[in-house]
């Protein structure tokens, strides 16, 4: 009989959760054990979880992180090369660096000072944006949250630059699990670009992080979040974010993943104020042995209010990418403009694209639309390079970065966007060594 | 040397090698020479510079080309353009998200890291472009766009032209680069190749009408029927062909 690890002891006890942390903190520890215990690991019955398996992390000997870790040499590698931002570098969800220079109306802070010295700032928000009772990952994160980033905008306030989140998760020692948990919260009519590079420390063991994001964005609040997963190929990365838009509040996601052996990127939305637009953008690269999942859910709650979900994965033998989109529309939200497109590129037979696109619709005057496309390069257009010279894997690269051209629009111009191309340059190099090598 | 020797050239399709499409082409071409490839729909001109440009989907069954001394077939269609082969296709194909001049600047900068030289000034490449795209009538605002999305059929044989004139290529293809073009588009298609012209320069022109050739006058013209060359002389070939038609070549192939 194979030995395998529980994420949570048996052993442990409820009481006990939380027990020097206010009551409602401790509550929410136990909401969480309560439904992670009564559901367990999600397994592909879970029609949320029916693509993406995770019962091969109870064969790994993990321990939880005890959120002392510092940077280690070469932390922060793979993360986007961003010049003038506000950075921070966290470290299995702790912050080892703040910045100094911030402009009056945003601060960043650890999740565990506020905790310690302010929990009455946090209480309105922690758990409260996020409804995790249906999700059993996000519930264990509620059980065993460690520490994580606290971004608060204060209302009419823009930001002079973006900020760099660089979300670095390490086990230097031996398999580790990490339960960052972060929270954002931008005031009425409040403007920031936030950018995170999630990487993996050179060297470490096998990692699970388990991430959840809450992002409360305020009337009129706008809110670019551009983010790179890049992480290494024994890393396990899960992160659910979610985020409500009040009334005319703008949020524009976008996330570029690749790699790792298995990451979800789940966004939940919720458009709660009319007017509110939500994009959800992003690009995907899996190569062999990499399992990249997008679930979405995007709940229109009130009328007049804007979606559009548009994802394009480039995916090589071995590896294996995972859409599910879903618009629910409510029985309120009339004139609901909801659009929802996936399209893969498969580069090489031994391919995997999975897609699940699906509409709930309660409300009778909506326009919602959903896509989803699966193809390889045109030879021709291979050819065609060719003939003007260009190598074949050179033109290769460059009809993938073509098929991504559209996504990667949703990065405004300028330093921001070479960065995100760059790092996909890397990645097709890396790629092509990779080829080469085999 | 001969620029381009093609001996014995017998093709067909990869998916149907019993099916021959060129049936035993001889043709050599010189440094300066201007050769013009005729014939009826179906002859095998396509074939032929599908060959000599080594796309994919086409094998040489047996016989060879030379190019400069070196054999083709041993060459990827990459290889073969950076050794200074060029291709105008007759249906150049859309590529979206990928901007012309990226595309230009990436097939130039292959070449010349081939030969151990260092990627183009900016400026300069910008420069040679400006003038290229001015003589050839291509609007700069078409340079930025994606490669050839969008453009009219004239707008792309144009634009084809405008790559050979930055390739700077030693022996040039053009595959009825005259379909599609009205006559204004056809004499600024023909200024730009008979500016190319040049001693050190070959060139093979396939069409199906004589049209073009009031343009680029030719030193060779062929008759291509039934995968084999049925027939070569000087100009006036053409013009003979023009008035009488293919049905003495095409029933000449077939007997």
């Amino acid at each position: 009989m194979t030995e395998t690890t529980d994420l949570i002891p048996r052993t442990l006890d409820a009481a006990a959760l939380g027990a020097d942390e206010p009551a409602w903190l401790a509550d929410l520890r136990r909401a969480g054990l309560s439904v992670y215990r009564e559901r367990g690991l999600p397994t592909v019955k879970v029609e949320a979880w029916k693509y993406t398996n995770l019962s091969g992390l109870t064969k790994i000997p993990f321990t939880q992180d005890d959120g002392a870790l510092g940077p280690s040499d070469g932390a922060g590698r793979g993360a986007l090369d961003l010049p003038d931002v506000h950075q921070v570098m966290l470290v299995n969800g702790r912050a080892v660096s703040l910045p100094g220079d911030l402009p009056a109306g945003v601060r960043m802070v650890r999740l565990s000072h506020l905790l310690a010295t302010e929990p009455e700032t946090v209480r309105p928000h922690l758990g409260q944006i996020a409804d995790l009772s249906d999700a059993p990952m996000g519930s264990l994160n509620a059980a065993l949250m460690g520490d994580g980033l606290v971004i608060l905008v204060a209302p009419g306030v823009a930001l002079d630059k973006p900020i760099h989140v660089v979300s670095v998760t390490d086990a230097p020692d031996g398999a580790r699990h990490v339960h960052p948990r972060h929270l954002v919260v931008m005031g009425e009519g409040a403007d920031a670009t936030l950018v995170e590079s999630r990487v993996t420390a050179p060297g470490a063991a096998e990692s699970l992080s388990n991430a959840v994001t809450e992002i409360r964005l305020e009337a009129r609040a706008r809110l670019r979040h551009l983010r790179l997963v890049n992480v290494a190929s024994e890393a396990v990365d899960l992160d659910l974010t979610e985020t409500t838009l009040d009334a005319d509040a703008a949020y524009d996601a976008f996330t570029l993943t690749l790699g790792g052996r298995l990451v979800r990127n789940e966004g939940r939305v919720r458009l709660r104020g009319t007017g509110a637009e939500a994009r959800l953008h992003g690009a995907y690269g899996a190569a062999e042995g990499h399992h990249i999942d997008t679930t979405l859910v995007v709940d229109h709650a009130v009328a007049d209010a804007i979606s559009d979900q548009h994802f394009k994965g480039v995916v090589d033998a071995g590896g294996r990418g995972v859409f599910q989109g879903k618009v629910i529309v409510r029985r309120d939200a009339q004139r609901t403009d909801g659009n929802q497109l996936h399209q893969a590129l498969l580069l090489a037979r031994g391919a995997e694209v999975d897609t699940k696109p699906e509409l709930e619709i309660y409300a009778d005057d909506v326009k919602c639309s959903h896509g989803a496309t699966i193809g390889e390069l045109d030879p021709d257009h291979v050819f065609y390079l060719m003939a003007r010279g260009i190598p074949e894997s050179e033109a290769r690269a460059l009809l993938v970065e073509a098929f991504l051209d559209d996504v990667v629009e949703a990065v405004p111009e300028g330093p921001l966007r070479e960065a995100f191309l760059g790092a996909v340059r890397v990645w097709q190099a890396r790629r092509h060594a990779a080829t080469w090598e085999a | 040397m001969a620029l381009l020797e093609i001996k014995d050239l017998h093709a067909s399709l990869e998916d149907d090698t019993s099916k021959a499409i060129l049936k035993g082409i001889n043709l050599t071409i010189n440094p300066g020479e201007v050769h013009a490839i005729m014939g009826p729909n179906g002859a095998g001109k396509s074939t032929l510079s599908s060959v000599i440009a080594g796309r994919p989907g086409y094998v040489a069954t047996s016989g060879s080309i030379l190019y400069d001394g070196q054999d083709l077939m041993d060459m990827e269609p990459d290889e073969r353009a950076r050794a200074g082969v060029f291709l105008a296709f007759q249906y150049p194909v859309e590529i979206p998200g990928v901007a012309m001049a990226t595309f230009l600047k990436t097939a130039l900068n292959a070449r010349r890291k081939a030969r151990g030289e260092p990627d183009i000034e900016a400026l300069d490449f910008l420069k040679a472009m400006k003038a290229n795209a001015k003589r050839l009538g291509v609007a700069e605002d078409m340079l930025k766009r994606p490669v050839n999305v969008g453009f009219s059929g004239g707008e792309k044989k144009r634009v084809e032209i405008l790559q050979m004139a930055m390739m700077e290529p030693r022996m040039c293809v053009l595959d009825e680069t005259d379909s599609g073009l009205d006559i204004d588009a056809l004499k600024i298609v023909a200024d730009g190749v008979n500016a190319l012209r040049s001693p050190e320069r070959g060139m093979l022109i396939i069409t199906h009408y004589q049209r073009l050739l009031n343009y680029i006058v030719p030193d060779v013209v062929h008759v291509l029927a039934g995968g084999r060359i049925v027939k070569t002389g000087d100009k006036t070939l053409a013009e003979t062909l023009e008035a009488e038609g293919y049905a003495a070549f095409t029933d000449a192939a077939a007997a």
